[in-house]
């Protein structure tokens, strides 16, 4: 599992139409705001960071959201799961950050 | 300048720039604010080894100071007790504050025009005529942990701060002037009308 | 993963998120470590706007607090008080200054804590009753102890903060209507030593000047008395004065280099208990450097060995200082030397010294002796009588002087301060009291032999089923001994046995005590008489009605007379208005003592209603300004016709104390030795002392529930130097165990260089249990005045924790009526 901290900027003059976005989104929590320059902090819960991934495209799609901008990650149980040594994760910088990198 | 010394600079300077607010301090043997906010973590160690619930997390997130501690001297003063220097992880609190005298996360200033002690002298002097709304009053050289030295009473009635003011807020606590207190702590760093001069001018006009 | 993990963990993430992204935003989320908002600033305002906020009328009245006697202004709006200022015209606060505490008084009388039904106490519970009930349960009670235990098993336990017309009129209830003595008050916890000390010295008690010698005299001698806070605004007058007139000396002798000591030109430290020593050696220095006054010595002075009986003379009161060299008072007082020459020339030389004290001499075991050696420098030196020359004692509250000294309502007193042992006087009493008429005891006349003094009333009462305690009942108003009272582990069980009643406005530990709780008026909802230290006398006109169901004590007094069968015998107790009842009484008072130097008579109700500076005693009559001086030909209106008052004073003399048969003032020749104090000793290495900060007043029970107050001293703490502290490893704030034989205190350490090493201080107004101080003070008494010793204990200290947050600003609440925690 993994949680999100993120930053979506949005068009100032559309907030109500934001807020009816993230409405459809059960795992999405708002956090803070700054409605007058088109910030808000959101969290995004999800079981892989492909699921993540989706609803940035989805939101990316829509014309008055501007970015989202990830912050921060949690990985959850995940690293406990490191930490007992069932998996191992891939260390190697010399990858490029990708999708399978971080599944 | 390169570029990627460019970015280090940024990333330097960020989210680093703290903000000041009169009667907010760091806790006792906090280094500058610049410092500060480069080494506090959040780890919120000394907010739960302050034994008198002063340390409070900032709420604020102006400038990133979100989850740093704060003692808000209007709700109450630091008690100078050094229980959260040693604490410290990180070394934002000097943990080599041990004593009071050694302090200085602050200066108190004194409101001339609301202070009542002020008020009284000025009635005793007959710069103010009398109309018997003058009262004594000592609270803030009695809540002084530094009393006699931090601040004194000049001719036995007008409080008056000396450089030894460790700016724990124990005073401002405890001043019963209302609704705005007659004395303030200003924080370490923050630029007032003594110390910044020119620039606080500037400031005060908005430029 | 749990849900409140998860929260912590977005909670968290967010919060960097935002501080990353550098949000300035206002939170839509409540998060769990924020700090709250700082507290929204209430509409009223402090000080400053009272003077022009806008009130329906400004009633005159005094302060309610301190001794100081500071005239005032109610502002009234809506029939509700809303300020206070003071009375630029006045003598006392002059141009209308007042502090901290009296201006914001008028607050408590809305405070939620109010007590406004009658209680009784129905199987340990306090229960809501009416009055009549209440009055009822009180009746028969009494009627029913009187009748088996005798009349001295009901007891009256009064207060310096009662009005005038109120202590009056219990005085003359008990003493005169139940022929029992057995009546004390609060003031024999603060100024019976005083009273002694002028009574022995001068013969007449009370200061023979005024507050206005301050400003005319040379040198002022502060002991025992941390003016700064206890008499903030008297302290003030001084300091001005200093300041206008660096000249004049100031002379502190303290075991604490306090704000008053800041203001001294000398500051004599003296262990606690040990001053006498100091004031012996100072007369000492005088006389050897030939600067005392031969003449005054000579006409005024009458030299007496012992108790007084027995006459001696200047010589053998020089043989007995003799031994007070200034190294000797050094080596038991830790006084330099050098310092007792200094304060004896300026005492001696400057020309008019006046000495201001208060309970650091009089609450002391050898308190009259310190009241007797001070009068005794005043004497030798000649400043008696001059302008700005004068021996002074300070009272600590409001009407300890004109309610309690001047009405005699002490065990021992009748009204005009004489002891009902003397015989005339007493015959004056009764004949005007008509005492023979009325009395409901069988002897129908007053009892010559006294009453017992506070410490041993409350050590005396007791349940029926005590055989040795023989006081049985005890009505208790406006005061708190179960807080005030020393060493209280040995007093508490004894209230909580007897019949308590308790006339209050707040809930107090000693309501916690009672069987009956009577919701009382608060000052400025009934008003009366206070007079303050300087013999100034002061109407406080009533400026709002009380709440539903509190009573005056005026009003209970009377309806307990009328039960007990008093009715004709307490002329106002049938009127309906509290004001006229109250200047009934007040017409009564005045003229039973009108023939004594203590007379009122010229201060009439009307008269007290017009002037905005109040009356000093002696004034015969409507026409006298009344007196600022004492004892003087030409000031004191008693050497105009001394035969009306009894007296002789032979025509010639300028100057007469004629409250002694002689006219001569005694000089005593008293031991230093604090004999009954309690000594330090191995296990218990600390001298503990007591006293005020200028926030608070007393037990609290009002300053607690003013907010300004309460949060600019909201707990107590133990003072120590920071060299004991040191020994004994403590750093600011932590908490120690601080004990005595007696009882326990925890307190916070608060480290200070103010106070002498081995010498520690805490302050007395905090009600909570394991923070009153009283449970540890020694409960010996001065043998003559009956005061208890507050001012020395032998403690010990020991640390309990490190720093901790202390429950602040407490007070006893009304769910804590019922199961008092005294922890």
């Amino acid at each position: 599992m993994i949680i999100a901290a993120s930053v979506l900027y949005f068009n100032e003059n559309k907030y109500d139409e934001v807020l009816e976005l993230l409405k459809k989104y059960k795992n999405i929590e708002t956090h803070q705001q700054d409605i007058e320059n088109g910030k808000m902090v959101i969290t995004i819960e999800a079981e892989n960071n492909k699921e993540i991934e989706d609803i940035e495209q989805d939101f990316k799609e829509k014309d008055f959201i501007v970015d989202l901008a990830h912050f921060a990650f949690h990985f959850g149980d995940e690293v406990e799961k490191v930490l007992s040594g069932g998996e191992v994760p891939d260390f190697d910088i010399n990858k490029p950050f990708t999708r399978k990198r971080l599944q | 300048m390169s570029i990627w010394e460019n970015i280090k600079n940024t990333l330097n300077n960020f989210p680093l720039k703290s903000s000041y607010q009169i009667n907010r301090m760091r806790p006792p043997g906090s280094c500058d604010e610049a410092m500060f906010m480069k080494l506090c973590v959040r780890c919120a160690r000394c907010v739960e080894a302050c034994p008198y619930r002063v340390l409070r997390r900032s709420s604020a997130t102006k400038n990133g100071e979100i989850g740093t501690p704060y003692i808000y001297a209007e709700i109450a003063g630091c008690q100078l007790c050094m229980k959260c220097t040693s604490v410290c992880p990180t070394g934002a609190i000097d943990s080599s504050t041990v004593e009071m005298q050694q302090v200085a996360i602050g200066v108190a200033r004194i409101n001339e025009d609301t202070c009542m002690n002020y008020l009284y002298s000025k009635v005793e002097s007959g710069e103010i005529e009398a109309t018997g709304s003058m009262a004594l009053c000592n609270s803030c050289l009695n809540s002084c942990p530094l009393r006699e030295e931090a601040i004194y009473l000049k001719d036995g009635i007008i409080p008056t701060i000396t450089e030894k003011c460790t700016g724990c807020g124990l005073c401002v606590e405890r001043c019963p002037i209302k609704p705005v207190k007659a004395i303030a702590v200003i924080p370490k760093g923050m630029p007032d009308a003594e110390t910044a001069g020119y620039f606080h001018y500037l400031k005060r006009i908005g430029r | 993963m749990d849900i409140s993990r998860r929260n912590l963990i977005k909670t968290s993430l967010a919060a960097s998120a935002a501080a990353a992204a550098g949000l300035t935003l206002g939170c839509k989320k409540k998060e769990p470590a924020q700090a709250p908002a700082v507290e929204k600033a209430p509409a009223e305002t402090t000080a400053q706007t009272v003077g022009t906020q806008e009130v329906d009328k400004w009633v005159k009245g005094v302060c309610r607090m301190c001794g100081t006697g500071c005239s005032i202004y109610v502002g009234v709006k809506n029939g509700k008080m809303v300020a206070i200022k003071g009375n630029v015209d006045s003598k006392t606060n002059t141009r209308g200054f007042l502090c901290i505490k009296g201006m914001n008084i008028w607050k408590v009388a809305y405070h939620p804590d109010r007590l406004t039904t009658p209680l009784i106490r129905k199987n340990g519970k306090l229960e809501p009753a009416s009055w009549d009930e209440a009055l009822t349960l009180i009746e028969t009670k009494f009627k029913e102890f009187h009748k088996k235990y005798g009349y001295d098993s009901v007891a009256y336990y009064g207060s310096g903060q009662c009005t005038t017309e109120e202590s009056y009129t219990f005085n003359k209830i008990w003493k005169g209507g139940f022929g029992s003595n057995m009546m004390d008050g609060n003031p024999r916890l603060c100024m019976a030593s005083a009273v002694a000390g002028y009574l022995s010295s001068l013969g007449s008690d009370e200061p023979a000047g005024a507050y206005e010698d301050i400003e005319k005299a040379k040198c002022i001698f502060l002991t025992g008395s941390n003016t700064s806070e206890a008499h903030p605004i008297l302290f003030r007058r001084i300091a001005r004065y200093k300041k206008e007139n660096p000249d004049v000396k100031i002379i502190v002798c303290e075991p604490r280099k306090t704000q008053t000591s800041n203001i001294a030109d000398l500051w004599m430290p003296s262990l606690p208990g040990t001053d006498l020593a100091i004031f012996n050696g100072m007369a000492r220095e005088i006389i050897k450097n030939n600067w005392h006054d031969k003449e005054f010595i000579s006409k005024h002075a009458r030299f007496t060995s012992g108790d007084g009986s027995k006459a001696s003379s200047f010589d053998e009161y020089i043989k007995f200082i003799d031994k007070y060299t200034p190294e000797y008072v050094e080596k038991v007082t830790g006084c330099p030397a050098a310092s007792v020459k200094q304060a004896a020339e300026w005492f001696a030389k400057s020309g008019a010294t006046m000495s201001l004290w208060c309970m650091g001499l009089n609450q002391r075991s050898n308190g009259v002796w310190a009241n007797n050696l001070i009068h005794n420098l005043h004497v030798i030196t000649g400043n008696f009588g001059k302008p700005g020359a004068d021996s002074f004692s300070l009272t600590g509250q409001p009407n300890a002087c004109g309610g309690v000294r001047e009405t005699g309502s002490l065990s021992h007193l009748l009204p005009g301060c004489k002891p009902v042992a003397v015989e005339p006087w007493r015959k004056h009493v009764e004949s005007y009291w008509k005492v023979a008429e009325h009395c409901i005891n069988p002897t129908k006349a007053i009892n010559p032999k006294p009453g017992f003094p506070a410490v041993k009333l409350f050590s005396s009462l007791g349940g029926e089923n005590e055989k040795d305690k023989p006081v049985k009942a005890v009505i208790i108003s406006t005061t708190n001994p179960a807080q005030s009272l020393p060493n209280l582990n040995k007093f508490i069980p004894n209230m909580k046995n007897a019949f308590t009643v308790v006339i209050d406005i707040f809930p107090t530990r000693t309501a916690q005590l009672a069987t009956v709780v009577l919701p009382a008026a608060f000052l400025y909802e009934k008003g009366g008489v206070y007079g303050c230290s300087e013999r100034r006398s002061f109407l406080t006109q009533k400026a709002v009605e009380a709440p539903a169901g509190a009573k005056p004590d005026l009003w209970i007094a009377c309806q307990i007379a009328k039960r007990m069968g008093l009715e004709k015998y307490i002329a106002w107790s049938n009127e309906e208005d509290i004001v006229k009842m109250a200047e009934m009484a007040w017409n009564d008072y005045t003229g039973c003592t009108a023939n004594s130097e203590k007379t009122l008579a010229g201060a009439t109700y009307k008269r007290l209603r017009e002037s905005t500076t109040g009356v000093q005693w002696p004034c015969p009559s409507e026409d006298h300004p009344g007196t600022y001086k004492r004892y003087v030909r030409g000031m004191d209106p008693i050497f105009d016709n001394p035969e009306k008052y009894g007296l002789k004073i032979p025509a010639d003399a300028d100057m007469y104390f004629y409250g002694r048969p002689d006219g001569k003032i005694n000089v005593f020749m008293r031991d230093a030795e604090p004999k009954a104090s309690e000594k330090i000793s191995k296990e218990y290495p600390f001298l503990m002392t007591t006293g005020r900060v200028i926030e608070q007043w007393h037990t609290g029970t009002m300053t607690m529930r003013i907010p300004e107050t309460a949060s600019a001293h909201p707990n107590s703490y133990i003072e120590i130097h920071v060299q004991d502290a040191k020994k004994l490893g403590l750093s600011q704030g932590d908490m120690v165990k601080v004990e005595s034989v007696r009882g326990v205190n925890i307190l916070p350490v608060k480290i200070v260089n103010m106070t002498l090493e081995g010498v520690c201080f805490i302050p007395m107004h905090d009600q909570k249990g394991n923070r009153m101080v009283n449970f540890i003070c020694s409960d010996v008494v001065d043998a003559t005045s009956g005061e208890p010793d507050y001012k020395v204990s032998a403690v010990k200290i020991t640390k309990v924790s490190g720093p901790e947050k202390v429950d602040d600003r407490y007070v006893v609440t009304k769910e804590e009526l019922d199961n008092p925690t005294f922890s």
